[in-house]
């Protein structure tokens, strides 16, 4: 339960089966690798190494063309709530 | 590099799009029927009016979930306005403080002694529509300025105390149970109407106010007991102006809740069961004038026997505690969604700042024709105060229904927005915030449902 400098957050202590990365700069602990390095760049960008840089850049272009698939879907998702909308528009209007 | 800048512009366009978006479905829905200050007949079903209410939510979340890139986010965050703001403009406090002292103490006195009828009863116009609708207003929208102006404040200030230290278990719980306590005497009993019931009131809080300020100081009772003093200070972080040196910077709604090092400098538990308190008695009010309520809640329960205060006070604890839970729970799932190590009561913390713009607008919502309609009562009651003449309250126009919809609806996108900032502060990455938002969307749609069927309903009396 250890307080955290950024957020002034408190973090659970993960059970000793489950992986932890802490991160070198603050208190914030994760799950995966890729959540962390994500984290070291976004919040202590000036303190990385050229190698986490690296790595970020490289982690940041696979979550990009995953983003890219959950846009197309949201965008989509957006249609379809808009076609059932006007949908059930028209019956209720009309019926 | 192009994949992010092609994001960074198309979740700029969507963003344009989304709030262009957001306000085309309103005007189809002007014209549902059954609100409490129209007549007019229903042209869309009430259910589907609810539902459209959902939607425009839930398609509020997906044009949201489009901005990913964190430089735009916090761009967007961080735009103001700076307005110069000369120093000949600055308003003296001390002569404020002193007219507010003044005017409690008018208020007091009129409230026994003048008129008793409420549309001519300065104190109850003032304290109602005055205080209560439109000084609210002005402290989410402009800024709080209660801290400076409450003449309870400025009174402690004058007389001695113990200065004791005031125990951090309570916390804000004084304040929660305050602000409820306060929500049963309105609800409960004639203070709404009644003249003299109000006066009494305000002496009786004068008096704890100011014995609470004797033991524990003033500030300290100020900053943590006081439901009014804390109602205002939250409400006042949402604000849309701050004021520095010698300029007026203009926020984009809700974001100075996200701005900064902190998310609204809640740091326990018991100040989001404040927000919640907030945020429950302003759907409590409506919920309970609806013909719906008096069917099904209140006229069984008042035929077991149960009399009218036990029913209201049960209603609000419990009601009180589901909205609570609800908002826990969708916490819990949130975190489990995410995976995150970070702990449920800190997610708990941080999330519960992004109620807040929901409340405003149904504040908003609420009062802005309860404003308007009294307005002229109370300036007529301000030049004739003694004068038992009952006025008329004016008839709106009948876009105030349409506009109360829309704060709704627009207090409902800014708390989007606003859990979207915070999630994209909490987690890292760009799926896992968009991911970790899901059941807090979900019970916004539900609750954007419910507000809106509560003030579509038929009202009681
Ligand atoms: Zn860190």
């Amino acid at each position: 339960m250890e307080k955290n400098s950024v957020l002034g957050l408190e973090f659970s202590t993960p059970r000793a089966s489950d992986p932890v990365e802490t991160c070198p700069f603050c208190e914030f602990i994760f799950r995966e690798r890729d959540d962390l390095i994500f984290h070291m760049v976004e919040v202590h960008s000036h303190k990385c190494s050229a190698k986490t840089n690296e790595e970020y850049r490289r982690l940041s272009l696979i979550e990009s063309n995953k983003l890219f698939i959950y846009h197309l879907k949201i965008c989509s998702l957006i249609m379809l709530t808009m076609m059932a909308l006007a949908y059930i528009y028209a019956f209720a209007l009309v019926g | 590099m192009t994949g992010f800048s092609l994001f960074k512009f198309t979740s700029k366009w969507f963003f344009l799009i989304l709030i262009g978006a957001s306000l085309l479905p309103i005007p189809v829905m002007a014209h549902a029927g059954g609100l409490p200050l129209t007549n007019e007949p229903a042209i869309i079903p009430t259910w589907l009016f609810v539902l459209t209410g959902g939607v425009i939510i839930g398609i509020s979340f997906l044009f949201v979930s489009l901005v990913t890139h964190r430089q735009l986010i916090d761009n967007i965050n961080s735009y103001q306005l700076s307005l110069p703001f000369p120093q000949f403009l600055k308003p003296n406090i001390s002569i404020l403080q002193f007219l507010s002292i003044f005017l409690l103490i008018y208020t007091l006195i009129l409230g026994i002694f003048g008129p008793q009828n409420p549309v001519s009863s300065f104190s109850i116009l003032f304290v109602w529509v005055i205080w209560w609708a439109g000084y609210t207003m002005t402290v989410y929208l402009f800024g709080n300025t209660w801290d400076a102006l409450n003449p309870w404040k400025s009174i402690s200030i004058l007389l001695p105390s113990l200065n004791h230290p005031y125990p951090s278990k309570l916390g804000s719980w004084p304040a929660s149970i305050g602000l409820l306590f306060f929500v049963l005497i309105e609800v409960g009993s004639d203070i709404t109407y009644s003249p003299y019931t109000l006066s009494l009131v305000l002496i009786f809080y004068t008096i704890l106010t100011l014995m609470g300020s004797f033991v524990y100081g003033s500030k300290p009772w100020f900053e943590n007991a006081d439901p009014i003093s804390k109602f205002f200070r939250c409400y006042g972080e949402m604000s849309l102006l701050t004021s520095s040196k010698n300029s007026i910077e203009i926020h984009l709604p809700g974001t100075k809740l996200v701005t900064g090092s902190n998310t609204l400098g809640l740091s326990a538990r018991h100040e989001v069961l404040f927000i919640i308190t907030i945020l429950f008695i302003t759907t409590y009010d409506g919920l309970i004038s609806t013909q719906f309520w008096n069917k099904w809640v209140l006229i069984p329960l008042l035929s077991l026997g149960i009399p009218l205060l036990i029913i209201h006070l049960l209603s609000l604890i419990v009601g009180h505690g589901l909205f609570y839970a609800i908002y826990h729970y969708a916490i819990i799932i949130s975190h489990r969604i995410s995976g995150t190590y970070i702990s449920i009561h800190s997610l708990n913390i941080k999330f519960a700042a992004s109620l807040l713009p929901i409340a405003a607008g149904y504040h908003l919502a609420h009062f802005t024709g309860y404003l308007l309609t009294f307005f002229p009562a109370f300036v007529y009651a301000t030049f004739h105060p003694l004068s038992p003449v009952p006025f008329h309250p004016n008839s709106l126009p009948h876009w105030i229904p349409l506009l109360a919809l829309i704060f709704i609806l627009l207090g409902h996108i800014c708390s989007v927005w606003i859990s979207h900032c915070i999630s994209f502060k909490l987690f890292s990455g760009r799926l896992q915030p968009l991911r970790s938002q899901y059941p807090i969307i979900f019970i916004m749609i539900l609750y954007t449902m419910f507000s809106l069927w509560i003030v579509t309903s038929p009202l009681a009396r």
